[in-house]
């Protein structure tokens, strides 16, 4: 129903009449009459037909330009203006009356004296009728030069005249978001955008502007200002933090986005963070984020809002990767090199994601610039990693990039008596991103990446895993408002034990996961105050639950395959963006998913009100190759909406649902490297999940402050539990080992952050509860009597500091302290004797909890010396890592110690962890 | 750098650290009430229930049993079948109870509580149709047959284990303290009786197999040089059947007693039971309480059997003869039973040229009843 309402809506809007009404207008006269939907050829065309104007472009320059406003007797000035807003379009009018308008610059009709003016200037072509005061070189002469910008035959009147322009990098020539225009008469405080864009108004007259960028250095122009006009600048970048600033210009976005529960974090603020063993960690990064835990050190899963950890969908440029960690859980998966930010979504998902319950990290890869080739890399004590960037011919660039560890040799130098210098472990991961622009409305972009680990405690048994992926994908950008991006690709992973401890005894197990998945997402903007997104997408998963083989011949053991699984989900999605007044924005989008439990499969139907056994087996139903076995239809809804109090803030609200048929099977607390997958099928049903959400976000703009306060609530049903001693690895009939469990979750989240300024970071405070009990629905042994019991993540209060402190440009400590809850864990309580051997009874399940947990780290980032013309530039970072050296308990057990049992806590890094890395960029 | 890189890495190893994990809640005696046993039916052995309860996990005391309950079966009919305490917390029942019948177990304990276990659908045992062990390599296998018969899904084992050991030298002489000298020993202690109950929990399920017969269901492994074929061994098994909750109270049990806990240990688990206090469901009570017949089987393994078999008894590796002891210092070496005299040999004496000196050894190296019992069981059955 409720999406039928949102088609209804979109319709609405179509069939609005086009009227027009145009008012008799004369040369220079203003202009009325409702413009709506049309081009801006069109548009001018009617102009020229009423007025005296006469305009003088080029096609392609507008093809983009939708006109759309109603005109009330107003100056072709200022709707040209709004028009071009943005846009790179300038325009001039001359005396006559003739409208010129030209892309990135500006025509004037009062050229700085500098240059020379063609003759018949108007009279010519339009190329040639054009003079730029674009300053190209950033030199001594450009600071003292006096520019003239603007015509004063053309000007209003008003006194005032609006000076744009774009701030770029010299060396790059990307746009310098974030530039602070200032000058001693400008009374606002004006930034450049993310495009480097910006727009100040200034009295006419001789004016002094100051363009500082954050640790750009600083620009001068002196300017004569006769009317509107435009002036690029070009910057000198400073090596010592080169994008490391977070643009303030993103400050409202946090206020203004109509979504909620959206996380942003820069490849720059993790590079700052302390974190273990100086390597840069995606994961580890957003733990600071409010509504995000860990069950323990060790472990690279997270939990979002009270969900499990493989209800997070780990995108890495529409990449799944589906086990995100390096050596056994120490290290995530990527390549810093090659990130430049994740976002995190832990309710208000873009439309084109979804099957996960908890949230999706996206973790956006870089392309490689367009100008030079470049490199860099970084040695850090575990790990070393070099990537290569740069333009290859004209349209295309790549960024590639490795590491490596050097762990193996590192163990293989301990002494025997450590036990460890049979142990091996190594890892590596290898990105290659590139990037092709056809034309200017098609781009191509490749994402390849690959991650293997492997290690071993003892000398016979080696585990290792593979991440493989491959996608590609096509952006275009269309006429009529109408743009798609359509992305086809492979994703892989892959699990192995192999053991040769004995001839005998030899065996090789694997399990893996293939994913081939196709997706166009469409983006429409022709309506006015709507963005629409929609789009399909299919998904065909390929399961390989376990396998083991006898690895040679003498072996005895048997081999054992668990059935393969196949499931097809295909997803039509819309969403709709809808801007009903200046205060008042909604978004309303719905997927809806089909899954399809695919053969060739044999179903084991059980009898049913019985719990699920071999002997309660009625029949078997074979399903041959392809043949669906299971339908699973279902919407998945994302409802936000968001009103503005003020300019400052506002508040949010939003309601979201979502689904999942890919489980991952664990009887651990954490995610272990064994852990396999499920996908669903007759008995395993989708997990369902339910959120509401609302939240208060506001900027403090004299602070530089922002501060958000969001408040959840969250149902889920279908989780995966197991009955007492289940067996999880090769297990033919899961669904009699699994105990479906709901859940619920509710929380809390604040967070108060400070972008800039020389002491900047953030707090985030989360009081969220997780609670589980076993569906009643399920026959048979329930957990704590079917009780609500907490999760195993259940950590009701997470705060974290992050600050950071700019001493000089050059060196800039950091520090960071995280409080947790110790999590829930089941103890054993009492002990007693049973067939004479004496046993421990334990208590319900969750039912008391670990030590709170309580770290800082800290670290100081140190910037080589950063003159231009150096050969590399190179930066240290030197750290501690649990600088108290507190043991946080990572997990609690029992085990007989002499006879008699004997509690023991198990801290991952319990002392102090220095470490160094020396990172350069050539 | 290699240095520096090799100094961290060695810090990383050692950051990971144990450290003692005392909750306060490891030092409460909660007391739960743990049932233990069967309602026999059929009459093929003696029913037995065992009550105790439970202790703190840091409590080193041995099991606290509860003597003065009442203890009885009832059938839906209401029959009543009474176990009478028969010492440390044992209960027997010597009637025959009948099949064709459900029964509850009911127990009341002085304090005034009450347990009951739930209605109970007795279930016939198979036989057991062979008990054999079998030499592979170094080792001794012993294995089971059984057929499952109808009635029963799952057949639960459980096994008791005693062998005859030797001490590694014999006593033939005592300290008489009336007389100040050594007399002959009535009875040598160099041979004993060790006693051990697997605790291993056996389990399968019988449909699983063809006909629901069992073949070759592992009962023990006798590792290589072990005691207990050194001379005589004998192991008696259990037969029940059970059903399928049953099966999955001793399915727990059994992972419950391995290794919990370790970084990717699953979480343990909560043994359901089968008995509850009347008053209050609630209140945790420990055990499963079995009903239906019991079938048992033993055999006996001589070392000649297993041929050859080296015994090696870590216990008695520092076992060593002393030197001959003289007559003038038996009261030193044998009255405070620090050691036992072997037997007597010639010696050279300085004041009489000749004597008898007593070749000796510990007490633990020649008196077997420090590890084992004398007295053979009652169901021993001699090779001869």
């Amino acid at each position: 129903m409720k999406v039928k309402l949102i088609f209804s809506f979109s319709l609405l809007l179509l069939v609005f009449p086009q009227t027009l009404l145009w008012a008799q207008s004369q040369k220079g006269e203003p202009i009325s009459g409702i413009f709506l939907g049309i081009t801006f050829e069109r548009f001018a065309e009617r102009i020229e037909a009423n007025t005296g104007y006469r305009f003088f472009f080029k096609n392609e320059d507008v093809e983009e330009v939708k006109v759309n406003f109603s005109a009330d007797k107003n100056e072709l000035t200022d709707i040209l203006q709004a028009l071009f807003a943005n846009t790179t379009l300038r325009f001039f009018i001359d005396d006559d009356g003739n409208v010129f308008i030209t892309k990135g610059r500006v025509i004037d009709g009062r050229v700085h004296a500098g240059y020379r003016l063609l003759p018949n200037t108007q009279a010519d072509s339009i190329e040639k009728a054009q003079e730029t005061i674009t300053q190209r070189e950033s030199s001594d002469l450009d600071q003292y030069t006096l520019w003239e910008i603007g015509s004063a035959a053309t000007h209003d009147g008003s006194g005032i005249a609006i000076l744009k322009g774009t701030v770029r990098s010299k060396s790059e020539k990307s746009p310098i978001p974030g530039a602070l225009v200032t000058g001693p008469q400008i009374s606002e405080r004006v930034v450049s955008d993310q495009n480097g864009n910006f727009s100040l108004r200034l009295p006419l007259g001789r004016q002094m502007v100051m363009i500082q960028g954050f640790g750009l250095g600083q620009e001068r122009r002196n300017l004569n200002i006769l009317g509107d006009g435009s002036l690029d600048i070009e910057m000198e970048e400073d090596y010592i933090s080169l994008g490391e600033v977070t643009v303030s210009s993103t400050r409202s976005v946090q206020v203004e986005k109509v979504q909620m529960g959206v996380s942003t974090m820069d490849i720059s603020t993790m590079k700052r963070l302390p974190l273990l063993l100086g390597e840069v960690d995606v994961i580890r990064s957003i733990l600071t984020l409010p509504g995000v835990s860990t069950v323990g050190e060790a472990s690279v899963g997270f939990n979002v809002r009270g969900g499990a950890a493989d209800q997070n969908l780990i995108l890495y440029n529409d990449a799944t990767i589906f086990n995100p960690s390096h050596l056994f859980g120490f290290f995530s998966a990527f390549n810093p090199d090659m990130v430049s930010g994740v976002e995190l979504y832990k309710s208000g998902i873009p439309i084109q994601h979804g099957g996960r319950l908890s949230s999706v990290l996206d973790v956006e890869g870089t392309y490689g610039n367009d100008e030079q080739i470049k490199g860099g890399g970084g040695i850090g004590l575990l790990s070393s990693r070099l990537n290569l960037e740069g333009p290859i011919g004209e349209n295309t660039t790549f960024h590639l990039g490795g590491r490596t560890t050097y762990s193996n040799w590192l163990l293989s130098l301990l002494d025997e008596s450590t036990g460890f210098n049979n142990g091996r472990a190594s890892f590596f991961d290898i990105n290659l991103n590139m990037k092709h622009q056809l034309n200017d409305r098609n781009n191509i972009m490749l994402t390849a990446y690959v991650s293997g680990d492997s290690f071993r405690f003892e000398r016979d048994t080696t585990f290792s895993y593979y991440n493989r992926n491959l996608n590609i994908s096509w952006e275009h950008i269309g006429h009529a408002d109408l743009s798609f991006r359509t992305t086809v690709g492979y994703d892989g992973y892959e699990f192995n034990i192999l053991s040769d401890l004995s001839p005998s005894r030899a065996f090789d197990f694997d399990f893996g996961i293939n994913q081939f998945h196709l997706k166009t997402v469409a983006n429409y903007t022709g309506l006015e105050k709507h963005k629409i997104h929609f789009g399909a997408s299919a998904n065909l998963m390929e399961l390989n639950p376990g396998r083991i083989a006898p690895s040679n011949e003498e072996s005895l053991v048997l081999g054992q395959r668990v059935d393969l699984e196949r499931g097809l989900e295909s997803t039509l999605f819309l969403n709709d963006e809808w801007e009903l007044s200046e205060k008042l924005s909604l978004s309303l989008g719905a997927r809806l998913m089909l899954y399809q439990f695919l053969g060739p499969a044999d179903i084991d139907i059980y009898r049913e009100g019985v719990i699920k056994t071999g002997e309660t087996v009625v029949e078997t139903i074979g399903f041959s190759t392809n043949e669906v076995a299971q339908n699973y239809f279902g919407p998945e809804f994302r409802f936000f909406a968001r009103y503005l109090l003020n300019q400052h803030s506002s508040i949010k609200a939003g309601f979201s649902s979502s689904r999942q048929h890919l489980h991952l099977v664990t009887n651990t607390s954490a995610i272990a490297p064994t852990d396999t997958w499920k996908l669903s099928d007759p008995h395993v049903r989708p997990q369902l999940g339910n959120q509401v959400s609302a939240g208060y976000f506001t900027v403090i703009p004299s602070k530089n402050l922002e501060l958000s306060f969001e408040t959840f609530y969250r149902t889920m049903d279908n989780l995966l539990d197991y009955r007492s001693g289940a067996t999880l690895i090769l297990n033919n009939a899961l669904e009699r080992d699994i105990l479906a469990s709901e859940g619920k979750a509710y929380g809390v989240e604040f967070l108060l952050k400070k972008d800039i300024g020389r002491l900047n970071g953030w707090l985030s405070y989360t009081y969220s509860r997780s609670l589980l009990r076993t569906s009643p629905e399920e026959l048979g042994q329930k957990i704590n009597n079917g009780r609500f019991y907490p999760s195993n993540f259940d950590q009701p209060h997470d705060v974290f500091l992050v600050l950071n402190y700019e001493i000089t440009k050059r060196v800039m400590p950091s520090l960071t302290a995280n409080y947790s809850t110790g999590r829930p864990i089941t103890l054993p309580i009492a002990k007693f004797d049973y067939l004479d051997v004496e046993r421990v009874y334990f208590s319900d399940r969750n039912a008391y909890r670990i030590p709170d947990f309580f770290r800082i780290d800290a670290s100081v980032n140190f910037e080589g010396n950063h003159r231009i013309e150096k050969l590399a530039h190179s930066s240290w970072s030197v750290g501690v890592y649990n600088l108290l050296g507190r043991s946080n308990p990572y997990s609690a057990y029992f085990t007989p110690i002499n006879g008699t049992l004997q509690g023991f806590q198990l801290s991952i890094f319990a002392r102090p962890i220095p470490f160094v890395t020396y990172n350069f960029r050539f | 750098m290699r240095r520096v890189l090799f100094v961290s890495w060695m810090l990383l190893l050692l950051v990971s650290c144990r450290e003692i994990f005392e909750p306060e809640v490891v030092f409460v005696d909660f007391g739960f009430l743990v049932v233990e046993g069967n309602i026999e039916v059929g009459g093929n052995e003696d029913g037995l229930i065992r009550l105790s309860r439970t202790r703190s996990i840091y409590d080193s005391t041995a099991s606290q049993t509860i003597t003065n309950a009442e203890v009885w079966a009832e059938s839906e009919n209401g029959d009543r079948y009474f176990f009478i305490h028969n010492g440390t917390g044992n209960y027997l029942c010597q009637e025959t109870i009948p099949f064709g019948q459900n029964y509850r177990l009911q127990i009341r304990i002085a304090d005034g509580s009450a347990y009951t276990s739930a209605w109970l659908t007795p279930k016939r045992t198979p036989e057991i149709e062979e008990v054999y062990f079998e030499r592979e390599e170094d080792e001794v296998f012993i294995y089971l047959d059984a057929a499952g018969g109808n009635e029963s899904d799952y057949l639960f084992w459980s096994t008791r284990e005693v062998w005859q050991f030797a001490t590694p030298f014999t006593s033939f002489y005592r300290l008489d303290p009336d007389l100040g000298d050594l007399v002959v020993r009535d009875e040598v202690r160099n041979i004993c009786f060790k006693e051990e109950n697997g605790g291993n929990i056996l389990l399968a399920e019988t449909s699983r197999f063809e006909n629901g017969k069992i073949n070759r269901q592992m009962l023990t492994r006798i590792p290589e040089g072990s005691e207990k074929l050194g001379i005589r061994y004998s192991i008696e098994v259990a037969q029940r059947s059970i059903d399928v909750e049953a099966f999955e109270f001793w399915d727990i049990m059994r992972k419950n007693t391995d290794d919990v806990g370790g970084i990717f240990s699953p979480m343990p688990s909560i043994i359901p039971g089968n008995v509850r206090n009347v008053d209050d469901p609630e209140e945790p009570v420990i055990g499963f309480v079995g009903i239906g017949s019991t079938e048992r089987k033993r055999i006996y393994i001589n070392n000649g059997d297993v041929f050859p078999w080296r015994t090696q008894i870590p216990d008695y590796n520092n076992c060593v003869l002393q030197d001959t002891v003289l007559s003038f210092q038996f009261s030193t070496y044998f009255a405070n039973d620090r050691f036992v005299a072997l037997y007597g040999i010639e010696t050279l004496d300085e004041n009489l040229d000749f004597a008898i000196g007593y070749l000796t050894t510990t007490l633990f190296c020649g008196d077997c009843t420090l590890r084992g019992e004398l007295q053979a069981p009652d169901f021993w059955e001699e090779r001869w």
